[in-house]
């Protein structure tokens, strides 16, 4: 089982209403995406933190460790930016640091600085909001509001199928894994690479059988057009919504007094 | 005269890769009956289950379902699915939804019900399936056997007049096989329907009205539930036991042990009654 899509279940969140923590993850992410500013960007940052580990109660660790994949993108993107080149003749500005290579330099500016900094604050908060709405809100909740807000519906059914399909594949690509490696099928390198095609290739015939599967058993229970369920139940919250709207006034109060600071 | 569901005359399947999986069969399904579908592995019986629900069609032969013959249009499908619900053998090829209220809810949803009565139909398929403890689960959080109630109770809340299960107990331990049993037991009234075919000779031997024993692509008895396991040789060809309350029956009236009373006793409770 995926651990990100079990804490999207069980977390101290999940019974409040998906527009409410759509809401605040989604305003702060465009807000801090849109005004560019660190200080916002740190402010984001620590406050979805902090609603990740104390309102959701997920543990501290895992959060770091899910922060430290898209971390690892982010330090080879920022390497690209933070460098740059030139031939050895040309005269560059606020330079402060440089390295010659025979007829080339390796050299930072103030600006690349500058740049590099930003891009990390804004990333740092959009995934703090972006693991905040996967972490506390499941899958069927999200698409539960976009059906409400009249996202074409195939594209709601393509996700939710899809997503169903991760956790069968999954669960068939590992029964494969244990059944081969059980007789001993990853005991040499050349072994591993035969058992891992015959598993590639095994799950490519299932993913077709269980589609056909899925569809037979969808249309033997009446299935014309749309997918249609009962709706979960989730109660709005005034507390909540004050929060919310305290939050976002908050925010954007910060952005007018001390934005451009850092 | 019983009314009659299904009536099927001499039908053939083949499958592309030539495979016949059914031959000539000839079966009438009638109203109100618990039949119970006996037979060896590859014996054509979910091939057979797929006909009933017009997702096979036949390759020669014909099928009639109340006196109409099934036509292979979207339209006639849908209604005929809307009075035949079938719950397949392996509930991961049926589940799709995010959680299981919501997989219970879709049959319901698509039959075109008030949400009233839409939420009443799932609660009491899920209270029946015992479920309830489970509805806000995602699908893949369940294990096999509660997979399998899910899936069960998904058919159950559309209250079909035909009910087909396909091997509804395999893979679940014995509390849950029997109280598979009682809810089968239980939700059969009036002119219902409920087909469902099982490795399991004791159940069907207690539980059915009737008992088809296919074998090979061919109906090699569709009868009373005592007949068939008098039938030595029919047994035999179709890899079937008997059941432990008919054969200790028989055992004891050889014996002289039991009062024959006419009457062989279906299920463990029966059989003690008579030993008293």
């Amino acid at each position: 089982m995926l651990l990100i899509d079990k804490y999207a279940y069980f977390n101290r969140l999940n019974h409040v209403h998906p527009v409410e923590k759509m809401t605040l993850s989604l305003f702060l992410l465009l807000f801090s995406l849109m005004v560019k500013d660190a200080i916002v960007s740190l402010i984001t940052f620590i406050v979805m933190s902090a609603f990740i580990i104390w309102g959701a109660k997920i543990p501290l660790r895992y959060y770091v460790k899910l922060l430290l994949l898209p971390g690892f993108f982010l330090l080879s993107g920022i390497a690209t930016i933070l460098f740059s080149f030139a031939s050895i003749e040309t005269a560059i500005p606020h330079v402060l640091w440089s390295a010659e290579f025979g007829s080339w330099k390796v050299f930072i500016t103030e600006n690349n600085i500058k740049v590099t900094t930003g891009l990390i604050f804004v990333v740092l908060s959009s995934i703090s909001c972006l693991y905040f709405l996967t972490l506390t809100t499941p899958v069927n909740a999200i698409l539960q509001i976009l059906r409400k807000l009249k996202v074409p519906q195939l594209l709601i059914e393509i996700t939710e199928i899809t997503y169903r399909f991760i956790f069968v594949f999954l669960e068939t690509a590992l029964s494969i894994y244990q059944a081969q490696s059980s007789r001993l099928g990853y005991i040499t390198a050349t072994k591993w690479l035969h058992s891992i095609g015959l598993l590639i290739s095994s799950l490519f015939i299932s993913v077709f059988q269980r589609a056909r599967e899925l569809t037979i058993a969808m249309e033997s229970r009446g299935y014309t057009e749309d997918i249609m369920y009962i709706d979960d139940n989730y109660q709005y919250s005034a507390v909540n919504w004050l929060i919310i709207i305290a939050m976002i006034a908050g925010i954007i109060t910060v952005y007018l007094l001390f934005g451009g600071i850092l | 005269m019983d009314e009659l569901f299904f009536k099927i005359d001499k039908l053939t399947h083949q499958y592309v890769d030539g495979t016949i999986a059914l031959k000539d069969l000839s079966v009438s399904i009638k109203k109100g009956k618990k039949i119970a579908l006996l037979g060896n592995n590859g014996a054509g019986k979910s091939t057979l289950f797929q006909h009933f629900n017009g997702i096979l069609q036949p390759t020669t032969g014909s099928i009639l379902f109340k006196g109409e013959q099934i036509k292979y249009n979207r339209k006639f499908l849908l209604s005929l699915r809307k009075q035949v619900g079938i719950v397949f053998q392996d509930p991961d090829s049926q589940l799709f939804s995010g959680n299981v209220r919501q997989d219970i809810s879709f049959g319901p949803m698509n039959l075109g019900w008030a949400q009233e009565k839409v939420h009443k139909q799932v609660e009491w398929a899920m209270e029946q399936t015992e479920v309830t403890a489970l509805q806000d689960r995602p699908i893949h959080f369940l294990s096999l056997g509660q997979k399998k109630r899910v899936a069960i109770a998904g058919v159950l809340a559309m209250n079909p007049d035909v009910f087909i299960l396909d091997e509804p107990s395999a893979g679940l331990d014995a509390y849950y096989s029997k109280q598979i049993m009682h809810i089968l037991r239980d939700i059969h009234q009036g002119d219902k329907t409920i087909i469902l075919s099982t490795h399991d000779v004791h159940f069907a031997y207690e539980w059915a009205d009737e008992i088809i024993v296919m074998s090979d692509g061919e109906v090699l008895y569709h009868g009373d539930p005592v007949t068939v396991f008098h039938n030595e040789a029919l047994l035999n060809q179709a890899h079937l036991e008997k059941p432990w309350v008919f054969e200790t029956a028989q055992q004891l009236l050889t014996k002289q042990l039991l009062w024959d009373e006419g009457l062989m006793p279906r299920s463990k409770e029966e059989l003690f009654q008579l030993l008293k």
